[in-house]
């Protein structure tokens, strides 16, 4: 799942360092993530796992890092949460 | 200016470009800070919400939102009310605006946009994209609530608010759009107040910095 989250930050995030090289709890708004990019990361995120994030989820805090990435993914791709 | 706390901040931020726009945003914050209280900038103590929304922890009712777009960084302050700016480029930073429009605004817009003409496209999505943004900043919440929540309608004299999905109703917001000198970057200011009116806007020049360092 990391290495998808990776490609997918790479592709939409715009940021200076490559992907590959951000540790997981980055701050990718301090890496130089615009809101404009955010959103296309969320979009690209909604379109590889297949899932929609519901409105609670739609805050800075989740799209901050790869690892809050991973586990709202983990969070919704889980049955018993849903 | 800037406090020890905020310099130690700008050291975690690894992004060169948004190291320096950040560092202007809080230098500004501070300065106009200074000149509304009567303060020295450096003296003042400013918070920042879970959303990355900066407030002045101890001057009530002085409320303020940064934003940047690459080579502007614009500041708004406001003493009534909680207000939002957001600034973005005026040429098209989305591979496909329409189908972006499409996946992530309201209904109403997206049928709007069946009017546009291909080459006014961009600009359309970054003022509709600045105005949701900027009540999602008044509102402290963020771009992401805001991009169906706060709902904009094309009038013959611009942009205008029709729904908003928190505070108070559309018609009791105030917004404010414009373009920035030399770039062309669409800006737009929320204030969830009606008839708030823009003052005249400070110039901070490099002086203006440097007078405040010692």
């Amino acid at each position: 799942m990391d290495d998808k989250i990776r490609d997918i930050i790479g592709a939409h995030a715009r940021l200076a360092a490559p992907a590959a090289s951000l540790d997981e709890n980055a701050d990718l708004y301090a890496a130089g993530m615009s809101s404009q990019a955010s959103v296309s990361v969320m979009l690209a995120l909604e379109d590889a796992f297949d899932i929609e994030f519901p409105d609670r989820m739609l805050t800075r805090s989740v799209f901050g890092s790869i690892a809050s990435i991973r586990s709202a993914l983990v969070e919704l791709q889980d049955p018993t949460t849903v | 200016v800037l406090s020890e706390a905020e310099r130690e901040h700008l050291a975690t931020i690894s992004d060169p470009d948004a190291r320096t726009q950040h560092a202007i945003g809080r230098a500004t914050i501070r300065l106009l800070g200074a000149q509304a209280s009567g303060r020295h900038p450096a003296s003042l103590a400013i918070t920042t919400s879970e959303a990355g929304k900066p407030k002045f922890a101890d001057l009530d009712g002085l409320n303020v939102s940064v934003a940047h777009s690459g080579r502007v960084v614009v500041v708004a302050v406001c003493r009534s009310a909680a207000v939002g700016v957001d600034i973005e480029p005026a040429f098209a930073t989305a591979d496909d605006p329409r189908g972006l429009a499409r996946r992530l605004f309201a209904e109403s817009e997206v049928a709007s946009l069946q009017d546009v003409p291909d080459a006014e496209v961009a600009g359309w999505f970054s003022t509709v994209w600045t105005i949701k943004e900027s009540v999602g900043k008044a509102l402290g919440v963020g771009m992401l609530p805001a991009l169906s929540g706060a709902v904009t309608a094309r009038r013959a004299d611009g942009f205008a608010l029709a729904a908003v999905w928190s505070g108070p109703p559309a018609e009791s917001w105030t917004l404010h759009q414009l373009t920035a000198p030399g770039g062309g970057e669409k800006i737009a200011v929320a204030v969830p107040a009606p008839n708030v009116a823009l003052g005249p806007a400070s110039e901070l020049t490099p002086e203006a910095f440097s007078s405040v360092n010692s």
